[in-house]
């Protein structure tokens, strides 16, 4: 997909490679306090500590490969420029969060605290309401709702009785 | 070979029911749809389809996978050639010349090139399945810990050197998925490692919650972060496949289904580097290569059966290694595993009904992508036109359901969310995901051959080194990373430049 090849600045490179660094030095750092199970005559190698802990070292190694990588790119220069996208970028992050917010709400706040069929219709019906239905011409506010409705209430009948009767899963 | 034949002959026979023949029909529909539309890939398709199948026998559950799989690789070239965007990565070099073609007003000509090359290039790495895994499977019982542990190695690092654009962060996510796998208790004295405490994550991070996070999740909310441009379809002539188009390029779908069968059987390399390789060899070998990405009938051929040929090429090691050739196969491996499947080197000992019947599947799948291929132009169109706002919350709706229905506990629902921010986040700074769902597949097997092999051999490092496949996969592995070194290249360059300078003289 086009975001596996995403275009990212040497800035954000530089940040992702100290944010590697401390995440490899935990890995390392929690590997080094586990028990080593030497009363039951472990050796290193079969310590559980031993793949964490390298595979920790690894990740700071890359970690420190990409921050100065990105530092070589000129990331320390990079960090006047302005933090916030452009238009067109910042648009795409509205449209990310929105989007992050309601999935959010309805996995962590609705699944499994409110009944899973009207759980979903509301989700659907909030997420079709607060984007544009139609790329082309934005439709008027009622016949949004109305196809917002008609999609969330058939969406959510279907799905909860297929899961429910041929799947035989408990819902949420 | 005669008692190969007869088993696939019972393979087929042990489908061909009506039960089986309409999962085949609805899941490479479902296949077809999910790879048309853009954002939505096949390894996606087939996280959610296996939390939709979990509780169907594993036969009939594979078959679905199987059908899903090689109906989204063929269903990407319908928005590639339609609309210019590729439905999933498979189908980026079917843009090139399928969208070139339609704007030419032969859209329907491109669409018919694609469902040959795919059918064909299926078919193709179908008899490959066959041919190769009883040879791979008796190869592979020679391998022990030492061979796996670098394999393990092997698949993490090519997948990482070859899917995205930057090695550096492609090796990153691989070896963070590595790590994750091996939350839990470990094996050897079950010691919870990285649980903070929290009984759910004793038992270690659900492989299919966190695929469905990072793959389902995670891609719908990148589709959401860009405005969806408005579907404007060409008109276009008739889709089926001129016999012209077929034997004329005769060669380029040999070459192709050679090409994507091997791309597939490498690990972790996917049905993108098999179109691409493809695409690049049949340009090298035409006459007219200043046609390609201008609607060259050639380059889409090569493109479309390089990556369906590379489908059954990445089952290959499923079966034979329990290494997975691809991002999807990867997923396939864990649904083979949730359903008692045990696939490795005994498995032509084990179950060797069970490689025909995957065969098997394969052709059913084949004959899915075809039939849809001939008659669904009309539908897809409409498919390509429902608005992106729609189908993301229904998507993440059975995301939601699907996840807890694989073992009724909310938590894999947490965990489907986090992979999913997690995943969202790494793509936003350009990490690609495919190393990341094989070190999350494939951690647990290098741990245990690590550990087993250091235990086998007493802390030796040794034997690591001087088995002979373990030196060869070893030494590739030092090879792919060294190859990724400014100096290691600039090295070459020089000795290159010395060698000609030396002739010259």
């Amino acid at each position: 997909m086009s975001a596996d090849v995403a275009r990212v600045t040497p800035r954000a490179d530089l940040i992702g490679g100290i944010g590697w660094v401390v995440f490899g030095s935990a890995i390392v750092a929690g590997a080094l306090a586990m028990d080593r199970f030497e009363s039951f005559g472990a050796t290193l190698h079969t310590m559980p500590g031993l793949v964490p802990g390298i595979l920790g070292g690894v990740i700071v190694l890359l970690g420190v490969l990409l921050s100065i990588r990105a530092l070589r790119a000129g990331a320390l220069a990079g960090f006047s420029a302005p933090w916030l996208p452009d238009a067109k970028g910042r648009a795409s992050l509205i449209r990310a969060s929105i989007a992050t917010a309601l999935a959010l709400v309805y996995t962590l706040g609705l699944v499994g605290h409110v009944w899973f069929p009207a759980a979903s219709a509301l989700f659907i019906l909030a997420f079709i309401m607060v984007f544009d239905i139609s790329p082309e011409a934005p439709r008027s506010l009622g016949r949004r709702a109305a196809i917002a409705a008609i999609v969330a209430i058939a969406t959510s009948a279907v799905v909860s009785l297929v899961f429910e009767r041929v799947f035989l899963v408990r819902l949420p | 070979m005669f008692d190969g034949l007869i088993a696939f002959g019972h393979s087929l026979a042990s489908f061909a029911t009506l039960e089986s023949l309409f999962y085949v029909a609805l899941s490479s529909l479902v296949g077809l749809v999910i790879g048309a539309l853009p954002g939505l890939t096949a390894t996606m398709g087939l996280t959610l389809m296996t939390t939709m199948t979990i509780k169907l026998p594993p036969n009939l559950a594979l078959l679905i996978l199987i059908c899903t799989y090689v109906g989204a690789i063929y269903g990407g070239s319908r928005s590639a050639i339609l609309l210019n965007i590729p439905g999933t990565p498979a189908s980026a070099a079917a843009c090139l010349d399928g969208h070139a073609l339609a704007r030419q007003g032969l859209a329907g000509r491109a669409m018919g090139i694609a469902t040959s090359g795919s059918v064909l290039g299926t078919l193709m790495g179908m008899v490959f399945l066959a041919w190769f895994t009883p040879v791979l499977g008796e190869l592979a019982l020679k391998f022990g810990a030492y061979e796996f542990f670098w394999l393990a190695l092997f698949g993490v690092i090519i997948s990482g050197t070859l899917t995205g654009n930057d090695p550096l962060k492609g090796w990153i996510a691989g070896i963070a998925g590595l790590f994750v796998a091996g939350i839990g208790q470990e094996a050897i004295y079950a010691y919870e490692r990285f649980t903070f405490g929290t009984r759910e994550l004793a038992g270690g991070i659900g492989l299919v919650p966190a695929l469905v996070g990072a793959f389902g999740l995670a891609e719908l909310l990148v589709a959401m972060k860009d405005r969806q441009v408005p579907v404007k379809i060409n008109p276009f002539d008739s889709v089926i496949p001129k016999f012209v188009d077929i034997a004329r390029h005769w060669r380029t779908i040999i070459r192709s289904g050679l090409i994507g069968t091997f791309v597939g059987i490498v690990p972790g390399v996917g049905e993108d580097v098999a179109a691409w390789s493809s695409y690049a060899a049949a340009r090298r070998a035409s006459k007219e290569p200043e046609k390609f990405g201008k609607g060259s009938i050639d380059g889409l051929m090569a493109a479309e059966t390089g990556d369906n040929a590379c489908v059954p090429g990445a089952v290959i090691p499923v079966l034979t290694l329990a290494i997975p050739g691809s991002a999807p196969a990867a997923v396939l491996l864990a649904a083979m595993l949730i359903h008692g499947v045990r696939p490795g080197p005994l498995i032509m000992v084990e179950a060797p009904q069970f490689v025909y019947d995957v065969v098997a599947m394969m052709l059913f799948a084949t004959l899915g992508i075809l039939v849809y291929g001939l008659t669904l132009t009309r539908f897809m169109i409409r498919v390509l036109q429902v608005p992106q706002t729609i189908i993301v919350p229904i998507i993440l709706v059975l995301c939601a359901i699907g996840t807890f229905a694989l073992s009724a506990r909310l938590f894999d629902v947490w965990v489907m969310v986090g992979f999913g921010l997690i995943g969202f986040v790494l793509r936003s700074f350009g990490y690609p995901m495919a190393p990341l769902v094989l070190g999350i597949v494939l951690g647990d097997l290098l741990e245990k051959n690590l550990r087993r092999g250091l235990v086998l051999s007493d802390g030796d490092l040794m034997p690591f080194f001087t088995r002979p496949i373990s030196a060869v996969l070893a030494a590739l592995i030092v090879l792919i990373i060294a190859m990724r070194s400014e100096h290691v290249r600039a090295l070459l360059r020089r000795l290159q430049g010395k060698r000609v300078h030396e002739h010259s003289a």
